[in-house]
């Protein structure tokens, strides 16, 4: 018999929604939060939110900062930390918050940070299986069944046939692209930004095929490759 | 040294037993010593199709566990004197199968046989895993309907990723495509996948196609294997598949919706 396990430290992602702010007036400050309050209340009462301060804390001032804090609570949300703050610890002494660190700086520049390994793979991915190229991009020289799943930090090659799901730039790379020979796809999505495919496209289905992500939208093209 | 194949499949009931006994019957027929083993605890079908239900005293579990030694439990075929038959037990279920003492059972077969087929339990649990684990060459046996394809191709992804050549990088285990239950009327109607569309998803060679064909139901109840029913289809195909195993080369028949002749129409046959 197993024993039963009381307690557990395990490192989990949530969600959380963010406040950027780039204003630094606290009277406006306010009246946004109200508005989105008025919009929003089922979803926003009670939320713990982070407060993100736009262009780099400049003309932000303790005062402004805890007027919005106080605001925030007011409204009944709970401000739980501070992100993209340097770890400057009088930011989380006076604002009594915990500074976080996200990986924004990542949206600032699209270009990885650390070096890229590529994967090559030339066996094909099975129903049930899962591929990550973690550093880098994917170079798969055979097919994606369907079920099957291939993710990467950057691009996807595939020189094969797409039938399961292909992510692309899961780190937030929006330059990441998806490339196929011959595109089944169930789901393919880059940097976040997916489309499902729950009925072949015929304008699409079993063509060569090149995905991009533009002006935050997926951009499908066919290639011609006579 | 012996050659291990496991015959696997993913779903249940395409013909992983019918066709476990009549590959290592066909094996044996042609001066292989062969030993066949159901890996199917708990739910024993080999020694039934194969027609010594009867004279099974020990099993595979009992070997494992010490209280048989392996030749108390091998039986030998009354027809072919190559053919070798450790069946499973009855009572115990999968979880009485361990790695290590399927492993020192192999490896005592591999002593004295050429050819030794596991025959897998439907699933990817433990009993089809340990099936799998030491293969040197895979038989995958698949309806051309759409569930069976997928799942074979779980079991695809699993021999690739999880059997002991993959965990030791050594040469991958060679997978062979056999389809079996193929109705070319069915086919031809639109009602049934072709072997093309099976080879289209699967991407393995294909080693054979078993027709469907009432004998394997009769041979099945008679407790013969198929492929000593000579006139039938399904039998010859199932020689020419173990033909081209061996390396020869034969023509894929039975993939035409067949002809009735005059005199077969007129007498109804």
């Amino acid at each position: 018999m197993d024993q039963v396990e009381t307690c557990r430290l395990k490192a989990t992602r949530f969600s959380l929604p963010v406040l950027h702010f780039s204003c630094r007036d606290p009277a406006t400050l306010a009246e946004f939060i109200r508005g989105q309050m008025q919009r929003a209340r089922a979803l926003l009462q009670d939320a713990p939110i982070l407060l993100a301060p736009e262009r780099n804390l400049d003309g932000l001032d303790e005062a402004t900062l805890l007027a919005l804090v106080e605001c925030c609570r007011a409204e009944g949300l709970y401000p739980v930390g501070l992100a993209r703050v340097p770890a400057a610890e009088h930011w989380q002494r006076i604002s009594r918050l915990r500074i976080l660190h996200t990986t924004g700086a990542a949206t600032s520049s699209n270009a990885p940070s650390r070096p890229q390994q590529n994967l090559w793979m030339d066996r094909p991915i099975r129903s049930g299986q899962q591929v990550m190229a973690g550093e880098g991009s994917l170079f798969l020289l055979a097919s994606v069944s369907a079920t099957a799943e291939v993710l990467a930090r950057d691009d996807i090659h595939i020189q094969g046939t797409l039938k399961g799901k292909a992510l692309a730039g899961i780190q937030g790379n929006e330059q990441a692209r998806i490339f196929c020979r011959r595109f089944a796809a169930e789901l393919v999505a880059i940097a976040g930004h997916y489309r499902l495919f729950d009925e072949p496209d015929p304008q699409l289905f079993g063509k060569p095929v090149c995905i991009r992500l533009q002006e935050n939208q997926l951009r499908f093209q066919t290639l011609d490759m006579r | 040294m012996a050659e291990i194949i496991v015959v696997t499949s993913g779903k249940g009931g395409v013909g992983k037993t019918t066709s476990s006994a009549s590959f290592a019957a066909g094996l044996a027929m042609r001066g292989h010593k062969t030993a066949v083993i159901d890996f199917d605890v708990g739910l024993r079908n080999l020694d039934l199709v194969l027609g010594c239900e009867r004279r099974v005293v020990y099993d595979l579990v009992k070997v494992i566990q010490d209280e048989a030694r392996l030749h108390q439990a091998l039986i030998r075929d009354k027809r072919l004197e190559n053919l070798h038959i450790l069946p499973a037990s009855q009572t115990r279920d999968k979880d009485a199968l361990t790695a290590e003492g399927v492993e020192q059972v192999l490896e005592e077969l591999k002593q004295e046989f050429d050819y030794i087929v596991c025959d897998s339990p439907a699933g990817i649990e433990r009993g089809a895993f340990l099936a799998l684990y030491h293969a040197d060459q895979a038989i995958v046996v698949v309806n051309p309907e759409v569930s069976s394809v997928r799942d074979s191709d779980r079991i695809l992804g699993i021999l690739a990723s999880k059997s002991r050549r993959a965990e030791q990088g050594r040469e991958p285990v060679k997978e062979h495509l056999l389809l079996t239950r193929y109705s070319p009327e069915k086919v031809a109607r639109g009602d049934m996948l072709s072997v093309d569309d099976v080879l289209e998803i699967l991407g393995i060679p294909l080693l054979g196609v078993i027709p469907e064909s009432e004998s394997v139901l009769q041979s099945s109840n008679a407790g013969l294997p198929v492929i000593l029913q000579e006139d039938s289809r399904a039998a010859q195909a199932y020689q020419d598949a173990v033909a081209r195993y061996l390396g020869e080369e034969r023509p894929m028949r039975f993939l035409e919706p067949e002809k009735k002749g005059l005199l077969k129409r007129l007498l109804g046959g």
